[in-house]
């Protein structure tokens, strides 16, 4: 019965399973039936969509493709999306893994107190720091721009990445660290050489989640870029809904390129994502 | 494209920063929206001269595919034809703010001759700008220009400024036919027009509240009548402000809205947008349909399905006159060509630029940009200018502009708190529509709103 | 996620209890908090000031733009709490993040059920159940609000052809339904993080016990309620937790979908302080309103724990 069990004995298709797999087909295909129409209708042209909005694409053209990084500010969105999401990730990475290890290894009161305070963030709703952030940004001369975006994410996502790593190097022995310590090699070296590699389960998983996470984020950057940026994805695709006519041939267009990037990336590390979620929320 | 895009989101849902103004413009200025997206327009002060003629950069906004053209052929026919100046164009790139722009060329001191100023007080205020001659401003309608205090006119429209007669029906002109149906010239024709096209089993009337926006499209033609009559005295929301008047002034149009909502508007409005009132237009789904966006829309319905035969109509008062919104053209929404101080202090510049603003107010360029397909600016000579009527349904909307029933009203609404306002009373509109409060209940949930934003002023 | 904190203890004293020279104790703890600065500086600077600088915004007129503004007291709190707008926005948020909490988890759960169930195929099933939770929940409400179009959305062009007219209704128009369309929706998007939650945690469930009970003679319902379900009990919580401070803060969907409408009928307190805050000019108001948000989403998370947590200790 156990997954493990279960890998190694090949078993017979049961009737029971078939029934799973059809209830769970079923339910699938009901969930991504929006996609399923938003993939057809980005081959089809505005006056198709607006007159038949739920017709049949006619033909498989890619003019959609083409005109969505011609026309408009698709092309410069993703790059902004990206800029942001990589940016974000690599310094999420540079500053709380290490937070973490100290915060465990700092030991004392203090150490209760500053994990508290981390994970006090996550019951902070964006809402309760969106007001002081965008004057603060606009004080400090980066209203709309990508520093901005990057800055206010970080905030958002240490402490969940406070909570995940804390409760991954719980379980690290000591011995391996205090070992290197005592061949003389110094604490950031230790760290960085020592044990960040033994963190990588909970590294993959948080960078995917975070990486999903800030990929699909539409309300921080719709609040902390205005019309002089292009935008990340999500904002240029709700720009796109417009005052006259709504370019519905690019948003479909434009919800599909953006949606493969998360599909690619969960199915090839499914594994360490699914590995993630246990290490991070089971413990509880 | 591009500016009407990035103004649309903000005007359904502001963000902050230019979302004051877009609020106002969305609401005062979808006509102009429909014409030409913003263009920034700017002439160098590197300039100097090329073989004798004074060289001037003309820098504008790209991504809208006709102001591009108006602005490359107008140039064009302005390079070949003046023997003192030559306009280079310089686009502004894609993804390029306005306000930075602006801020860049201040701060290098690098400014153009000409601009197209959206900020024009703070310009104006910093003494950034230089008076327009008369021999520009002479070219046009007087009510499309003011002088300022200083007695000295600073900015010049790009394009028509037709207030808010893009406020539109849309109708199936074949339908119309089909049915011996006419435009209807009075309020009461307009309810017999509904009567007649509900008692053939169809939906007459199409109108979208999926965004908050879009409600303007019906209520505004109904108020009207009442706004109209404040138009000398200031204008309805001030007169409510000096206490001369009260929302319960709008008891009469807001009862004909829940009453054309409830027996005539095609079912499903509160989640339909914009937008899709074409679809359902097309599709012979409603006889008619709301609009904002005048020629705009047309555009859109001949994209859709070039066969339709569309017309439009504006909605008449009970005695029978259009009462259209005009633009504001000296306050805070307004737009439109000026020339830089700096221009002025070089003086050959100066005269450029003006030489070039005289041929863009004349009837040749005017033929050119309506040809391109941007309505041209209201030039006194304006009968001389042959009007593009391609697309179906265009001639209405000129003919309208001709119209001797036109009333043209003011109603500036001057003071920030007033947008808040504006959006508070869209939604309390919708929610009274929808049937989830009476008007009575509306009328003093948008009169207590009123009077807490203009008390927090 | 408080629930976490309850376990710390064990750490710590794990960390004094190593008996080390004084001086050399003071350094590595400099050292380690060397380490904390700098995501404590940020996250302090990103999320701890700025939230406390809404507390004191709370208290002003400040409109959002002009430097000046006044101290008002308790006014915009008052104001908020007197306006009928601010309650049913509160409602709809309960609904929301309370609705969206319960049927995910019993979606998710059984969904997890299931795929624990299968011996094929699990891990394709597993990556296609997550599938829709890939897709930002922005744009999937964007392109849900074509398809439930009134008069030619792909639901009640699909009810019509089916011959259920009567079934056909205004899905985000009509204030009657509008909630529970949105809280289905979001539904939607949420349920792929917790799906597989669970489905680690049944994963974890030792399976000697299970046979055991089954060797007893358990049938299948009483495996579930007295070997299972308590080992699911803590991810229960977890879950809960997670899923309503998600539904607390919904903003997306709302905004896409109705904009709040039709009139102001869905709007969320999320909603609120957006449009509140930059929409309509009133900082000092959105801020009380945000703060009133915070005191709901952290009372909730609270007394829904300690509830859950003495569940979990019968269990």
């Amino acid at each position: 019965m156990s997954a493990r069990t279960r890998r190694r004995e090949r078993r017979r298709l049961t009737a029971g399973e078939v029934v799973v797999m059809a209830v769970l087909s079923v339910l699938v295909l009901a969930v991504s039936f929006p996609v399923l129409y938003a993939l057809l209708n980005s081959f089809r042209s505005y006056a198709e969509i607006t007159k038949d909005p739920m017709g049949l694409p006619s033909g498989f053209s890619f003019e959609n493709y083409v005109r969505l990084f011609q026309t408009t500010d698709y092309g410069e969105a993703l790059l902004n999306t990206l800029v942001i999401t990589g940016g974000t990730l690599i310094l999420l990475l540079a500053i709380v893994p290490m937070a973490a290890w100290g915060i465990e290894r700092l030991g004392g009161r203090s150490s209760r107190w500053i994990y508290l305070l981390f994970i006090a963030g996550l019951m902070i709703p964006f809402q309760v720091r969106m007001i002081p952030l965008v004057s603060s940004m606009n004080q400090l001369g980066l209203y709309s721009t990508l520093t901005s975006v990057i800055l206010v994410h970080l905030g958002g996502a240490a402490s969940f990445g406070i909570l995940l790593y804390c409760s991954f190097i719980k379980g690290v022995p000591r011995e391996v660290e205090e070992a290197a310590e005592v061949d003389g090699a110094g604490k950031l070296r230790t760290f960085w050489s020592i044990v960040f590699p033994m963190l990588l389960p909970v590294t993959s998983a948080f960078v995917i989640i975070q990486a999903l996470s800030l990929w699909n984020d539409f309300f921080i950057p719709l609040v902390f870029l205005d019309a002089s940026s292009a935008g990340t994805i999500n904002v240029a695709l709700s720009r796109m809904v417009g005052l006259l006519t709504s370019q519905w041939e690019l948003i479909y267009t434009g919800a599909i390129l953006a949606i493969v990037p998360s599909v690619v990336l969960f199915a090839a590390f499914q594994r360490y994502f699914i590995k993630g979620m246990s290490i991070g929320a089971v413990k509880g | 494209m591009r500016n009407a895009r990035a103004r649309s989101s903000a005007g359904s849902m502001p963000t902050r920063g230019l979302s004051r103004r877009s609020l106002m413009q969305s609401a005062g200025g979808l006509s102009i929206a429909a014409a030409v997206p913003f263009a920034l327009t700017a002439c160098g002060t590197s300039g100097g001269t090329t073989g004798g003629k004074t060289a001037i950069r003309f820098l504008y906004a790209t991504g809208d595919e006709t102001w591009n053209s108006v602005a490359k052929g107008v140039a064009d026919a302005f390079n070949a034809k003046s023997a003192t100046a030559i306009v280079e164009l310089e686009p502004l790139p894609a993804g390029t703010d306005y306000p930075t722009a602006m801020k860049t060329m201040d701060a290098t001191g690098n400014w153009p001759a000409l601009v197209d100023m959206r900020d024009t007080l703070t310009y104006l205020e910093a003494g950034k700008l230089a008076p327009i001659p008369a021999s520009v401003t002479d070219l046009l309608n007087d009510e499309v220009y003011a002088p300022v205090e200083d007695g000295d006119v600073y900015i010049v429209p790009t394009t028509a400024l037709n207030g808010e007669l893009g406020f539109n029906m849309v109708y199936d002109k074949d339908y119309f036919a089909e049915h011996s149906l006419a435009v209807p010239t009075t309020y009461a024709e307009f309810i017999a027009l509904l009567d007649a096209i509900k008692a053939n089993g169809d939906a007459p009337l199409a109108t979208a509240a999926g965004e908050i926006w879009p409600s303007d499209q019906l209520w505004k033609p109904l108020a009207a009548p009442t706004f109209a009559q404040y138009s000398e005295a200031g204008g309805f929301w001030n007169a409510v402000r000096a206490g001369d008047a009260s929302l319960a002034d709008l008891r009469e149009p807001l009862q004909r809205l829940k009453d054309i909502t409830d027996e005539y508007v095609l079912e499903g409005w509160q989640s339909t947008q914009d937008a899709q009132t074409t679809t359902l237009l097309v599709n012979r789904q409603a006889v008619m349909a709301t609009s904002s966006a005048g020629i705009g829309r047309l555009n859109d319905v001949n994209k859709v399905d070039p066969d339709f035969n569309a017309g439009i109509f504006y909605l008449p008062a009970d005695d029978g006159k259009l009462n259209v919104l005009k633009n504001s053209v000296n306050g805070d929404t307004a737009s439109g060509f000026a020339i830089s101080a700096q221009a002025q202090e070089d003086g050959k510049q100066y005269d450029a630029a003006v030489e070039f603003l005289e041929f863009y107010f004349s009837v040749e360029a005017c033929d050119l940009m309506e040809e391109t397909g941007m309505i041209a600016p209201n030039i006194k000579a304006s009968d001389e200018v042959v009007r593009n009527s391609t697309i179906p349904g265009a001639e209405d909307y000129f003919a309208l502009l001709a119209n001797p029933s036109l009333n043209w009203f003011a109603n500036e609404t001057t003071w920030a708190g007033f947008s808040t306002f504006h959006t508070f009373f869209r939604q309390a509109r919708i929610e009274m529509q929808d049937g989830q409060t009476t008007i009575d209940e509306c009328i003093a949930k948008a009169q207590e709103e009123f009077d807490n934003q203009a008390e927090n002023e | 996620m408080t629930v976490q904190t309850a376990e710390r203890p064990a750490a710590v004293r794990g960390g004094r209890a190593r008996p080390a020279p004084d001086r050399r104790l003071t350094r590595h703890r400099a050292v380690m908090l060397l380490f904390i600065a700098p995501a404590l500086i940020v996250y302090v600077l990103m999320v701890i000031a700025p939230s406390i600088q809404s507390i004191q915004l709370s208290l002003t007129d400040w409109d959002g733009i002009n430097p000046a503004y006044e101290y008002v007291g308790f006014a915009n709190y008052q104001d908020i709490l007197t306006s009928d707008r601010f309650w049913n926005a509160t409602k709809n948020t309960l609904i929301l993040g309370l609705g969206s909490a319960v049927v995910v988890n019993a979606v998710a759960l059984g969904v997890a059920l299931m795929l624990d169930k299968l011996h094929h195929a699990q891990g394709f099933f597993r990556t296609i159940v997550y599938l829709p939770a890939l897709v930002s929940g922005f744009i999937a409400a964007t392109i849900w609000k074509y398809m439930l179009n009134f008069n030619f959305g792909a639901v009640n062009t699909v009810l019509r052809d089916l011959g259920f007219d009567d079934a056909a209704m205004d899905w985000l128009g009509d204030n009657d339904i509008v909630v529970g369309v949105l809280l289905f929706i979001i539904c939607f998007t949420l349920g792929g993080n917790t799906t597989l939650i669970y489905l680690a945690n049944l994963q974890s469930v030792p399976q000697d016990l299970v046979e055991a009970a089954r060797i007893d003679g358990a049938s299948r319902g009483q495996v579930f309620r007295y070997v299972t379900w308590p080992m699911l009990a803590g991810a229960v919580t977890v879950n809960m937790t997670l899923m309503m401070i998600a539904g607390w803060t919904i903003f997306d969907q709302v905004m896409v979908l109705t904009a709040g409408g039709p009139g102001f009928v869905s709007e969320t307190m999320a909603f609120f302080i957006y449009k509140v805050g930059f929409g309509e000019y009133r900082a000092g108001y959105g801020s009380a309103a945000a703060i009133v948000l915070f005191i709901v989403v952290l009372a909730t998370t609270v007394l829904a724990n300690k509830y859950m947590r003495s569940r979990e200790v019968q269990a």
